[in-house]
């Protein structure tokens, strides 16, 4: 019984040792780690918009969370409120793993652009994805999308011509009328 | 209750240059082989990888050795995991924080450390029965000696890729933008500034970039297979050669000995003759 306790006591106390010590990196860590996630989103912002990488947005971006297909739309604005124009995140689990994408739309009801920003899909799905058939997203009406039929089967091109819709759909029901 | 320290009679030098070739990890033991094969498309990723592990292994070895003799028998094997996961977990962290493209580049691959087969192998085959200091000198050589395999399967791999070896853009460490380590047109260009010394002679590569010519194939899955395989071959062959050459040696020694021993076996029974 004893060395049992004595067992349990020598696990509670390295068990509680590796907790302090993660906790204190936790504390060191997650401001520089939060920063850095948001710079690499406004980064992909700007991308997606074709603003200049020195552009300064503003310091808190207006965040509407939606329901049904996408996940959230983010309304890119200078320090002086001015639009340049909405990003829609879209996220979901398909059949090769998890993928999300930002869809841009400007304010003449053009795609501006479309980024996979994170995904576990099959890498060479994505790869020829970003490669070939994202780039002609940019620059179509969000009221006449055409899209790539030979690539529609695989499931990686089907959530983002899924999330692409959604976004047009959204655009045109709560932004086209501004 | 904890292991009895076992008596390595061994220098420090030699603790610490053993992970490097004649015990490494990767070209000898066939240990970490996921990283190996998965994370050495590049050279930078490759060496991110390796100091990630360094940092892990000469740490988990440290600790472990500090805490060999209280630890019961019973649960050791969870109570190391338990140690390297935290090390882990901080690495993590602080390549999060301040290297984030190869936070992204490393993956699943970066908290899969945990589960190197290297990092347990050392805690229970050496951190566990030696001392600190001699701990953390194997931690360090052979984390050092992983890394040292990772970056010669990167180097092989980002090359025969590219035709280039790139730094800065994963390890935002010294420089401000990507520089190229090597570049394989700068050998063309030299050649080419060469060849146009020659009086009469006007040469020109005609828009020629060795990047036109590289075989993309060694950044996928397939190519770490084939560089892997042609460098365990190399070595190898190299292995084979010596062991032939020794056997040979042996062998004459051998029959030196053989031929000694029967001429002094000849001259006793000429002597015999002669006394007779």
């Amino acid at each position: 019984m004893l060395d049992k306790l004595k067992i349990a006591a020598v696990l509670v106390v390295i068990g509680m040792m590796s907790g302090f010590l993660i906790w204190g990196t936790n504390e060191i860590t997650a401001e520089g780690i939060a920063t850095n996630k948001i710079l690499k989103e406004q980064g992909y912002y700007k991308e997606i918009l074709g603003l200049d990488e020195d552009f300064v947005l503003a310091e808190e971006l207006s965040i509407i969370l939606l329901d049904g297909d996408l996940v959230e739309e983010v309304i890119i604005t200078d320090p002086a409120g001015n639009i340049y124009g909405y990003i829609y995140k879209g996220s979901e689990r398909n059949n090769y793993g998890d993928i999300t994408v930002l869809v841009g739309i400007n304010l003449d009801g053009e795609i501006s652009s479309v980024v996979i920003s994170g995904t576990s899909n099959t890498p060479t799905f994505v790869k020829k994805i970003t490669d070939d058939y994202l780039s002609p997203f940019a620059g179509q009406d969000i009221d006449n999308i055409e899209y790539d039929s030979r690539t529609g089967a695989t499931f990686t091109y089907g959530s983002v011509s899924k999330f692409v819709e959604a976004a047009a759909t959204y655009y045109s029901e709560n932004r086209g009328v501004e | 209750m904890g292991v009895k320290d076992k008596v390595i009679k061994v220098s420090n030098k030699e603790n610490f240059l053993k992970g490097f070739v004649k015990e490494n990890p990767i070209f000898v033991f066939l240990l970490g082989m996921c990283p190996a094969l998965a994370v050495t498309s590049t050279f930078e990723t490759s060496l991110g990888m390796g100091l990630l592990v360094v940092f892990v292994l000469t740490s988990s070895n440290i600790v472990i050795s500090l805490i060999r003799n209280y630890i019961p028998n019973d649960v050791r094997t969870p109570s190391y995991i338990v140690v390297i996961a935290t090390f882990v977990t901080i690495v993590r962290m602080f390549t999060e924080r301040y290297s984030p493209d190869l936070y992204t580049a490393l993956g699943v691959f970066l908290p899969l450390i945990v589960v190197n087969c290297l990092i347990l192998g050392r805690a229970e085959a050496y951190a566990s029965k030696n001392k600190v200091i001699d701990s953390a000198i194997d931690g360090l050589g052979m984390g050092l000696g992983f890394t040292f395999a990772l970056v010669v399967i990167g180097v092989m791999r980002e090359f025969l890729a590219t035709g280039v070896i790139m730094y800065g853009n994963y390890l935002p460490f010294g420089v401000d933008a990507p520089i190229y380590l090597f570049n394989f047109d700068w050998i063309i260009e030299g050649f080419v500034f060469l060849v146009n010394l020659i009086p009469f002679i006007s040469f020109t590569t005609n828009g020629f970039t060795i990047s036109d010519y590289s075989l993309a194939m060694f950044s996928l899955p397939p190519g770490a297979f084939i560089s892997l395989a042609i460098i365990l071959a190399g070595i190898q062959f190299k292995k084979v050669r010596k062991e032939e050459k020794l056997a040979a040696e042996k062998k004459a020694f051998i029959a030196e000995k053989k031929r000694i021993a029967l001429e002094k076996k000849k001259a006793a029974a000429l002597k015999k003759v002669g006394e007779n």
